[in-house]
């Protein structure tokens, strides 16, 4: 798991049909003292994250296909949670 | 998966047993020429891969590396982590050729 | 994912079984969102199977690494990048 900074969000019309209805966010990970770490990510996000927001990402597979209830989900970065 | 030129072959006879048989060549990774964007210029670095096609000497080939280079049917069970699973024929970039195969 | 531009197109003469029929794409990836609508990037040159019918110029979510050959399942592709989706809109505020 990570820390990372919302950046905005994405939205797509053409796309794998496990994103249907998944909301898409631009994630920065961070490192501990809040400086990028590595480029922008896009996650699903389930928690309605917002610009500004600071997040828990997982690259956990399993939750992905979970969430989107799909076994063939390209997924791999999630919001798993908003820190506080 | 990335582009690289074909270079040379590496011949080992003390391996993993399992990858007796399998065909190691030497590939160097190359990447768009940053200015023109017209050619494929070398990275300068060099990778071994396993050759499942019988590519050769200065081909331009289709690598996939990481975990997903086990994933065909010919090297599900081997410990490597590039494989060749393409013979480039062309690549177009913008709205150039920048690589024709019976052209070179 | 990632976020990457598709740049341009590579056809193969001879592939593994498994890539036959690939349509296959080459794109760069963005590293940082103040760079998002710079084109050209520049960059490494990633190759990348594409569910999506994209063209040159469109911003594209590229899945990387053994996820890209999830949504061929249950067929075994020997993938490590695929664009799963053709970002319409990206908004940063």
């Amino acid at each position: 798991m990570q820390t990372a900074l919302i950046l905005g969000s994405t939205r797509a019309t053409v796309k794998h049909e496990s994103l249907v209805g998944q909301r898409m966010v631009l994630v920065q990970p961070l490192m501990l003292d809040e400086t990028p770490d590595g480029p922008p990510l896009i996650a699903i996000d389930a928690f309605g994250a917002r610009r500004g927001d600071h997040v828990m990402l997982t690259s956990d597979g399993l939750y992905a296909r979970d969430i989107t209830d799909n076994e063939n989900t390209p997924v791999r970065w999630s919001v798993m949670g908003i820190l506080d | 998966m990335f582009i690289a030129r074909v270079t040379g072959s590496v011949v080992s006879t003390q391996k993993v047993d399992s990858m007796t048989g399998h065909k190691l060549l030497v590939v160097e990774p190359y990447r768009l020429e940053s200015k023109k964007r017209q050619s494929l210029v070398t990275t300068g670095r060099t990778f071994i891969a396993v050759d499942t096609l019988g590519a050769g000497e200065d081909d331009y080939v289709l690598i996939a590396q990481g975990s997903s280079a086990r994933l065909t049917p010919e090297t599900k069970q081997l410990p490597i982590d590039a494989v060749i699973i393409g013979i480039v024929d062309t690549v177009h970039i913008d709205k150039h050729t920048t690589y024709c195969r019976t052209e070179s | 994912m990632k976020i990457a531009r598709t740049i341009g197109t590579v056809t193969l003469s001879r592939s593994h079984p498994s890539m036959e029929a690939a349509n296959l794409r080459c794109v760069e990836l963005v590293d940082s969102v103040e760079r998002i609508h710079e084109e050209p990037l520049g960059g490494e040159t990633i190759v990348a199977w594409d569910l999506c019918s994209t063209g040159i110029g469109d911003l594209v979510a590229l899945a990387e690494g053994p996820e890209s050959a999830q949504p061929f399942r249950p067929d075994i592709k020997p993938l490590d990048a695929s664009i799963v989706a053709l970002l319409d809109h990206i908004e940063l505020n």
